[in-house]
């Protein structure tokens, strides 16, 4: 599954945050490259810049220094608008608030990305019709957010993060809010985009059990990249170095 | 973002936040409404001004003074300074004028210089004036009898027989609604010469046409021939005749073919240093102060606007308040500043829009309410004939210019909030949760 040239190219990226005159590093000195179809599990303590990571990557956030290439695009050089269609064409977001407009059906909610690529009304309800069948809510259309439960919800937004087609799907925490079973589910999904479809998945979590179904982890401390290993989750040495890491 | 993307989007938000958008737009809707109601108040009283100054209105006739109304009015024609260009309206002057474009005809006029009239045992006034009727006849049209003015006879105008009163009573209007076609009614001239002596003459002058009401002087005039009234003026300043050939006349009137003819003439007699006077100008002058009118009232009406305006901008600030997860998400799902930008000002515009046609409505029904409720009690208050149309008179660019105007100030107030809705950060929005 891999190609020669990395996905995401990461160098040297900082990123450095003024809090009260001084200097908060969340993110320093990281490199790193993500190649098409693998399913990045990005891990670590509260605060050590593993969702700034994320953000950056994914084009919402900017690094202080250093590059970062998606897709052949250098993002630190975009404008904002540039920025902006770019985070549109190549990048589907899953929040861990799920980030639903409250007003909006599923079928809203899950089109309302092609939107502002100009796609026609009819293609947007077709393609977001046919996410919502895959994520398993091919009866919920019609519904608000607040007739969903949580698991439900969260997939009406994997559906959306997919509803462009993008290189590259960001996950941040997205069983964050959700119980056990729907964790489940979600990660089911999530899997199955990976292996199936081939989908470059990247996802911050802190979650033992979310992280286990990944195919490759990066354990960030103090805004550097600590740990990075592929394969089989539970026979490197990955697992004693960041148990410490989980025993809050 | 395509425009209809665009409008769906704008639709589907204010939908959504209905109630307050409807109380939002409610603002501009009371200033709309205020604007409408109160310039169409402004325009319907200008209207009325009109029509009771002109009735029929003949707007194309001029008179040319060779003094000033006010001199003459105000001291009897001995402080009239007349024209300090030292032309003379004489004849030749007058068949000059007559040569000008669209002129109809020119006729001089000379006033007569007291007298009083008497029909039966009722005595009346009225401005007495010499006329050439040749030239005359173009400008005047008889409501019953004929324009004709040989001697000893006269043509009067249309309210003059209102002008009658009982001597003993001094009670007037005792002649109303008599048609005084063919009557004969009688000119008392009355003169004391230098030593003192005192003369009277009464003159029998047939009525040989009613002029129709125009609105002007002339409902107030009796027309005789021009030589008459100079006999009569020699005999009123005991023997002393005015030479008009030489002198020439104090007034004449000029009938033009159209409105647009006017003010060319009227600009040529004032640079020949005599004062010109026509409907017209009257007209322009009731416009221009119901035009300040208007203004005035149209104003205190946009105070309501403007505080729609900040009304406006303070709920979409709250919208941008509630809605910060949503731009943050819109943002990171591709909406570029372009797109927030139009939706926040798209839906300010819309909320200006509606309320100014829902508010462009209301004022034209309030407007039509009070139209027909009041006008008849107003009119009467300030004793004049509404002639059967309403105080409230709404122009139909009003409606149109305040929509847009509307439209603008919703637009207007939504460039802060929406400008605020840009600065947000993509990611501090999708955070605040």
């Amino acid at each position: 599954m891999q190609v020669d040239e990395p996905l995401i190219r990461v160098k040297d990226l900082s990123r450095h945050y003024q809090m009260g005159g001084e200097v908060v590093r969340a993110l320093d000195g990281i490199n790193l490259s993500i190649y098409q179809g693998q399913f990045v599990g990005i891990t670590g303590p509260s605060g050590s810049g593993k969702s700034t990571l994320l953000y950056v990557l994914g084009g919402l956030d900017r690094p202080t220094t250093g590059t970062v290439e998606i897709a052949g695009t250098e993002i630190s050089k975009l404008t904002e608008d540039q920025l902006s269609r770019h985070r549109g064409r190549t990048v589907g977001f899953i929040f861990q608030q799920f980030n639903l407009i409250a007003t909006m059906s599923a079928l809203d909610n899950v089109a309302f990305p092609l939107v502002f690529s100009g796609v026609s009304l009819k293609e947007r309800n077709e393609r977001a019709s046919r996410l919502l069948e895959m994520v398993g809510l091919g009866d919920r259309q019609k519904h608000k957010p607040v007739e969903l439960s949580g698991g439900q919800q969260q997939r009406v937004s994997i559906a959306r993060a997919l509803v462009s087609n993008p290189a590259v799907v960001m996950a941040d925490e997205p069983t964050g809010n959700l119980d056990s079973k729907s964790s489940r589910d979600v990660m089911e999904i999530l899997t199955r985009l990976n292996r199936e479809e081939g989908r470059t998945i990247i996802l911050v979590t802190h979650d033992y059990p979310t992280l286990q179904v990944t195919s490759r982890q990066v354990l960030l401390r103090d805004g550097q990249v600590v740990a990075d290993h592929s394969g089989d989750f539970r026979s490197a040495n990955f697992f004693n170095l960041q148990t410490s890491e989980f025993t809050q | 973002m395509g425009f209809l993307e665009l409008l769906r989007i704008i639709r589907q938000n204010l939908i959504r936040t209905r109630v307050r958008v409807m109380m939002t737009a409610l603002g501009v809707l009371i200033g709309a409404a205020g604007v409408v109601l109160l310039v169409s108040l402004g325009a319907g009283l200008q209207r009325s001004a009109i029509q009771s100054f002109t009735g029929a209105g003949d707007l194309t006739l001029v008179t040319i003074n060779n003094q000033s109304f006010s001199a003459e009015g105000a001291g009897g024609g001995a402080t009239a300074s007349g024209n300090n260009k030292k032309e003379k309206l004489t004849d030749t002057k007058l068949a000059e004028y007559e040569e000008f474009p669209g002129v109809l005809g020119v006729s001089p006029s000379v006033m007569l210089q007291g007298g009083l009239l008497r029909y039966k045992r009722m005595e009346g006034y009225g401005q007495i004036a010499g006329i050439n009727i040749e030239k005359a006849a173009k400008f005047f049209e008889v409501e019953t009898g004929e324009l004709r003015l040989n001697t000893n006879e006269v043509v009067i105008g249309g309210e003059i027989v209102n002008n009658f009163y009982d001597p003993r009573t001094y009670e007037y209007g005792v002649l109303a609604g008599t048609d005084l076609t063919g009557k004969t009614i009688t000119l008392v001239l009355q003169r004391t010469d230098a030593e003192g002596h005192y003369a009277e003459q009464a003159i029998k002058l047939r009525v040989a046409g009613v002029l129709k009401k125009s609105g002007n002087e002339a409902d107030w005039s009796i027309y005789v021939g021009i030589k008459q009234v100079v006999d009569w003026n020699t005999w009123l300043a005991n023997g002393q005749k005015k030479n008009y050939k030489k002198d020439g006349y104090e007034t004449a009137y000029v009938k033009l073919d159209s409105i647009e003819s006017v003010d060319p003439l009227v600009q040529q007699v004032k640079s020949d240093g005599f004062y010109a006077f026509s409907p017209i100008e009257i007209i322009s002058s009731i416009k221009q102060t119901f035009g300040i009118i208007q203004i005035v009232l149209g104003g205190i009406a946009a105070i309501a606007l403007l505080v729609a305006a900040i009304n406006i901008i303070n709920s979409m600030i709250m919208a941008i308040y509630e809605r910060t997860g949503e731009i943050g998400l819109m943002k990171a799902i591709g909406a570029t500043n372009r797109d927030v930008m139009l939706i926040f000002i798209g839906e300010s515009a819309s909320i200006g829009f509606f309320g100014g046609i829902a508010g462009s409505l209301f004022g034209l029904l309030l407007g039509y309410i009070i139209g027909v409720l009041a006008t008849p009690i107003i009119a009467q208050q300030m004793g004049f004939d509404p002639q059967g149309a309403s105080l409230v008179y709404t122009p139909l660019w009003l409606p149109i210019f305040v929509l847009l105007l509307c439209g603008t100030v919703g637009t207007m107030a939504g460039v802060y909030p929406a400008l605020r809705a840009v600065k947000l950060d993509p990611l501090e929005a999708l955070r605040s949760k």
